[in-house]
């Protein structure tokens, strides 16, 4: 009996105008985001190469070593552009410096505030509206509407239990849509292989956990609207109810609960932070300056290179000094900060995964390490490469000091053999590498949204089943 | 006749459970918006005092000009309560020194990249969205549904021509979104008194403008709806119809026309031109800091062979002629840097055009991007605000070196990063900065706005009228049996 | 906008008419369709005041495709349906001023109230200033019950809906009556009050055209009974013809073509 039921159930969908028109929308709108997302790959690539080029010339065009301004950018990663998440607005260049903070300028979207006015397709996009909305308008009538045509009473009047019925029906919905959209899902897929685009094997294993999740996302909305439609009488009630659980759970509450979690537990401006490093660091100034003046003041300025080189110890020293408060009064106000952050964080993203889209989109985006931590972590990476780079320009001038040593150099009239030296060559500088986030850490990230999903299915799964059997067949 | 079809339509939809559910959940919605809005705007207006209050404690601890670091603060203008736009896209400030260029830095996003995950909800987000769903939901089955349910035929059994049915549906059904809509805004207004955000007259006219634009938003779903309905004749084929239109309009059609405009029209990144900024400004300086130490050497020789009463004299020849150096230093920069931006700024408009031209297919478009204009938050306010500020790094840069820079100033631009500093400067008293100029942001006037806004206020317009008469003449045309 | 009164319309007795000798006329009525389909073959019947004319027919006989063109939704190819003498291929508005219809789909508005339905219908016929009471007289007339009529026709049976369908067509006041397989779906008891209806219409001088494929009802109620069979009207027999045949065994020869026309 089941089988018989099933197989009415995926035929009666398979073969119906509503599933041709919203699959056939669905499947291009997914392989849609998929092509978006490889030309969008290709396009940061050329804007980072273009930049590196930029860089790299400005360095040869210089022939001291301690004039060079070296600019960091970041490479673009493969998932990124399938599950956008907060990439764009995140900065893409940083000043390097030997020491000192480092900051991120020059997101995608404050550089080009064009593409933020409507923001990219993404697939994570194509998720959170269009699977959601598919689910919807095959589950909301999925029971009442039978019931509404007659054909639940004909079945009933048949030796068929209530609960291979409803078995039927879910089973068969979740067969009958779900599997369909693996295919646009793997054309995808190949379109990514096919694209040039280097992806590693860990990448495609969190492509495939994405993927995953996002199909458990729409069993989330299949099995929710099944389950409305067995608990209310009229297809028209039912459907208006999906509808507005569709609007609060993609539109409203996900974005309702961040900002509501800003309001409510608020955390300092970083504007605040900045400004008390601001006020450390000039203080900081104030304090070498006094203590290069006594230097100074007990010393005579002289030609000799000996001078120089005493004074480019007297430096090093301070300014390591100086460098170790700098950072340990920094990275106290951060720390501090950080975790004040993360509690509203925890609020925030609490409360929006009352929404199954929100759920999706966050284990999405850590799998994609796209989340809201990619800014700290990518400035941790970031602070990793400095020592190496503070260790590079030491080596290449002997010292990690800055602009005094320029002024003493110059002064001491040495820079007539400057002229004589040749141009740098931006090679030499040791690459910056951005360590992709582990997998394991971005599954085990994911781990309790994904779970949350499956729950959830289980949860909806249930429900339906349970209020059909109390269903009034008549 | 139509009266009576019109008066009938309403009645109708006000009865009906779909309206009493779609219109309070768009009140809901819209006064909700409103309401997270102001609540944000004052949290930002509290921000933007903060940080202009930090900048000028922090200058007025200074012993000397050169080591004040102005900054240019944009101001929150209540307008981003309606329609957020780029603006939190967009850096919050820009550091104002004669030796670096306006950068606005430090967007909202980028600050905190929590609220960039899934971005804000702004009236406008809940019009583009809801209210157009809303429309589709009232009207796709304004005339196969009556077909269905055979009221059509029987409606027709009387005195009544094709014209004034169709007349009185559509005037009906306006009537019908208008509603919810019109109580929402009015609310919104009545929020926006209450909890004080500062409205001028400017900034209602705008709040008007901006309810009109709502209106030809729904009207024009609202139509589609109707003109979709009459050229099906089953209902569940209308609305899967018009869920296809809606979704390639409001949610793909924009992003599709950026995506092409982006790969159609390559435009050289920030990160280019500022580094080609950086190169020539480097070497600039390379070459004039060369210049001022030989000049500078000659000149001690020179000044041990004085007597101690012209030293002083002489000293203060080389101080103006160094300066003047600086200047014309400053202005061979300043003129290289305006070539590169110009260039920059007209491939980008170039970019613009294209990708907003190829977005006003979708009436969402038209919206987003009146609204955005309306509120000052479109792509333009980057350029507004950067424009301003140039100006007044120019003012602010005149003010400083009037108070004198110091006897012996280095300038490093691009170098490691730090602050330019005298080696001996005046004594250990503060800067007074009350007579600092300030900031003023760039005036955004009502006039502007509107005149801004008005060419996609047309567009949206002119859909109307074309949808309209599409379903004028679909239902003409419609077969009744 | 006219409004025609027939409150002078006299009461029938024994068949005479003193208004249009026909109120409803078909003259060869044809419809051929593009792709050749013939729906009508020259059908030609009236109907005169107080007088109830039955067309009966299988599904697909043409007994709607008729009635189609009589209330201007068809055009047809050949022929011309009359409305209280108006042409109605020339002017369509004018005659439907004078024809009332009943179709066998009477959803009507759900979110209405039956006297909301019923007022709705009372002003597009052209009716604008009867109160309440008058709508409440005229479903009470047609047996609805009284907590019915501030109810929504969401929860209506289908006789009741019925019931409100009749209403309108009363309050109209037209002199012509179409009705469209107006007992299908009824039980015995709410047919029998349907047709008690009709009666009364009859007996106030309307002319009542009826199309049904119910054979007893036919002969029950009708004066005449047109039988029409893909597309032709093969017979017309009046009451007293019929008393004296057979009509189930006529319908039925007729239908498999035993009988010429």
């Amino acid at each position: 009996m089941l089988r018989i039921l099933l197989e009415k159930e995926l035929r009666d969908i398979i073969y119906s105008t509503k599933f041709a028109i919203t699959f056939a929308a669905a499947a291009v709108l997914v392989i849609l985001s998929f092509y978006v997302g490889t030309r969008n790959y290709h396009e940061s690539v050329r804007e980072f190469e273009a930049a590196r080029a930029a860089d790299a010339t400005n360095i040869s065009s210089l022939n001291d070593w301690m004039q060079a301004s070296h600019r960091v950018f970041r490479k673009p990663q493969a998932l990124e552009v399938l599950v956008n998440g907060v990439t764009n607005d995140v900065g893409r260049t940083t000043d390097m410096r030997t020491s000192g903070e480092l900051n991120l300028i020059n997101s995608r979207f404050s550089a080009d505030p064009l593409f933020a006015v409507f923001r990219f397709l993404d697939l994570n996009f194509v998720v959170i509206i269009v699977f959601s909305l598919f689910a919807i308008l095959f589950g909301y009538d999925a029971i009442n509407g039978e019931k509404e045509a007659g054909t639940l009473k004909l079945v009933f009047s048949n030796r068929v239990s209530r609960a291979s019925f409803i078995l039927s029906k879910l089973l068969g919905s979740v067969l009958a849509l779900g599997v369909p959209l693996l295919i646009p899902l793997l054309i995808g897929c190949l379109m990514l292989l096919g694209s040039g685009i280097p992806m590693s094997g860990d990448e495609w294993v969190r492509l495939g956990f994405i993927m995953f999740a996002g199909l458990l996302c729409f069993g989330v909305f299949l099995t929710l609207s099944i389950m409305i439609s067995a608990m209310v009488t009229r297809s028209s009630v039912s459907f208006l109810l999906s509808l507005v659980v569709w609007i609060f759970s993609v539109l409203i509450i996900p974005k309702g609960s961040v900002l509501l979690a800003s309001q409510v537990a608020t955390v300092p401006s970083m504007d605040v932070i900045e400004s008390q490093k601001r006020k450390f660091s000039s203080d900081q100034m104030a304090r070498r300056m006094k203590e290069m003046q006594q230097w100074f003041s007990t010393r005579a300025m002289s030609n000799d290179t000996g001078f120089a080189a005493t004074f480019g110890a007297f430096q090093d020293s301070v300014m390591k000094a100086y460098e170790q408060e700098r950072a340990n009064f920094y990275g106290r106000l951060n720390e501090d900060w950080r975790n004040k952050k993360d509690w509203q964080e925890k609020w925030a993203f609490g409360l929006s995964r009352v929404a199954p889209t929100a759920i999706f989109q966050i284990a999405a985006m850590n799998l994609a390490a796209t989340d809201v931590e990619m800014k700290y972590r990518y400035q941790q990476e970031l602070n990793r490469y400095q020592d190496g780079y503070a260790k590079f320009i030491k080596s290449k001038t002997g010292s990690m000091a800055d602009y005094m040593r320029v002024v003493i150099k110059r002064y001491s009239g040495t820079d007539s053999q400057e002229e004589k030296k040749k141009n740098l060559n931006p090679t030499e500088i040791p690459e910056f590498l951005e360590q992709p986030r582990a997998l394991g850490s971005a599954i085990s990230a994911s781990l309790l949204d994904v779970g949350l999903l499956v729950v959830l299915n289980a949860l909806f799964f249930a429900g339906a089943f349970f209020s059909f059997l109390k269903f009034d067949l008549r | 006749m139509w009266k009576t079809i019109a008066e009938k339509e309403l009645r109708d939809h006000l009865q009906s459970t779909r309206f009493l559910v779609a219109a309070s959940v768009s009140t809901i919605l819209i006064v909700m918006s409103v309401w997270l809005g102001i609540t944000h705007y004052k949290a930002r207006v509290a921000q933007y005092e903060q940080g202009v209050q930090m900048m000028l404690d922090l200058a007025s601890q200074q012993t000397n000009w050169n080591m004040v670091t102005a900054a240019a603060w944009r101001h929150p203008d209540p307008m981003e309560i309606l329609s957020n736009g780029v603006n939190s896209d967009i850096g919050r400030y820009s550091d104002i020194g004669s030796y670096r260029g306006v950068r606005l830095v430090r967007s909202e996003y980028s600050e905190d990249p929590m609220l960039a995950a899934f971005q804000f909800l702004d009236p406008t987000f809940v019009v583009l969205i809801v209210l157009s769903l809303i429309a589709i939901l009232f009207t796709y089955n304004a005339i196969n549904g009556e077909k269905e349910s055979g009221t059509l035929k029987l409606v027709f059994a009387n005195r009544i021509s094709k014209a004034e049915y169709i007349l009185g549906k559509l005037i009906g059904s306006w009537l019908a979104i208008l509603a919810p809509v019109l109580i929402s805004f009015l609310l919104g207004a009545l929020l926006l008194i209450l909890l004080g955000t500062g409205f001028t007259a400017s900034h209602w006219g705008r709040y008007a403008f901006f309810v009109l634009e709502t209106v030809l938003y729904a009207t024009c779903f609202m139509l589609l709806g109707v003109f979709v309905s009459a050229l099906t004749h089953r209902s569940s084929v209308s609305f899967l119809v018009l869920l296809v239109i809606w979704i390639c309009a409001v949610l793909i059609v924009p992003k599709a026309a950026t995506m092409l405009a982006g790969q159609a029209v390559p435009v050289a990144t920030t990160d280019e031109i500022e580094s080609r900024l950086a190169s020539f400004t480097t070497q600039s300086w390379a070459d004039f800091s060369q210049d001022m130490m030989k000049r500078s050497r000659e000149r001690f020789k020179d000044v041990k062979d004085m007597k101690p009463e012209d030293r002083q004299q002489a000293f203060a020849n080389y101080q103006k002629e160094s300066e003047t150096k600086r200047k014309e230093m400053d202005q061979k920069i300043s003129d290289y840097t305006s070539r590169l931006y110009e260039d920059y700024y007209n491939q980008k408009s170039r970019q613009e055009l294209l990708a907003f031209s190829l977005a006003k297919i979708s009436p969402a478009s038209q919206f987003q991007l009146a609204t955005m204009k309306l509120a000052g938050t479109d792509v333009a306010l980057k350029k507004r605000y950067e424009d301003a500020m140039k100006e007044y790094k120019t003012k602010y840069g005149n003010y400083v070196s009037q108070k004198g820079g110091g006897m012996f100033s280095i300038r490093m631009s691009a170098g490691r990063g730090s602050t330019s500093g005298s080696m001996t400067g005046p004594a250990d008293t503060k800067v007074n900065i009350s007579e600092m100029p300030r900031f003023n942001d760039p005036e955004y006037s009502f006039g502007a706005a509107v005149t801004s806004a008005m060419f996609d206020l047309g567009l949206l317009a002119l859909f109307n009228v074309l949808a309209f008469v599409g379903a004028f003449v679909a239902f003409l045309r419609y077969d009744m049996r | 906008m006219l409004r025609i009164s027939y409150k002078s319309l006299i009461v029938i007795n024994e068949g005479t008419v003193m208004d249009q000798p026909n109120v409803l006329e078909a003259q060869k009525l044809t419809k051929v369709y593009e792709d050749g389909l013939c729906a009508l073959d020259h059908v030609s019947f009236s109907v005169k005041a107080g007088e109830i004319f039955c067309l009966l027919g299988d599904n697909g006989a043409g007994k709607t495709t008729t009635i189609n063109l009589f209330l201007g939704f068809l055009n047809p190819t050949e022929g011309t349906p009359f409305i209280n003498g108006i042409d109605v291929t020339k002017d369509p508005l004018a005659a439907k001023q004078h024809v009332a219809y009943l179709s066998d789909v009477v959803m009507l508005y759900p979110n209405f109230t039956a006297r909301q339905n019923l007022d709705f219908f009372a002003r597009i016929g052209g009716r604008h200033n009867l109160k309440r009471d008058d709508y409440y007289n005229v479903l009470r007339q047609v047996g609805l019950q009284e907590k019915a009529f501030e109810q929504r026709l969401k929860g209506f049976s289908k006789g009741m809906r019925q019931k409100v369908g009749l209403a309108i067509m009363i309050v109209k006041e037209a002199p012509a009556i179409i009705l469209d397989e107006p007992t299908s779906g009824l039980d015995p008891k709410a047919a029998n009050e349907f047709l008690a209806i009709l009666h009364q219409l009859r007996a106030q001088g309307r002319a009542v055209l009826i199309s049904t494929h119910d054979i007893f009802r036919a002969k029950e109620i009708s004066d005449t009974v047109g039988i029409m069979s893909e597309g032709k009207l093969l017979a017309v027999k009046t009451r007293a013809e019929l008393e004296h045949e057979n009509l189930e065994r006529l319908y039925l020869d007729y239908i498999q073509g035993k009988v010429a026309a």
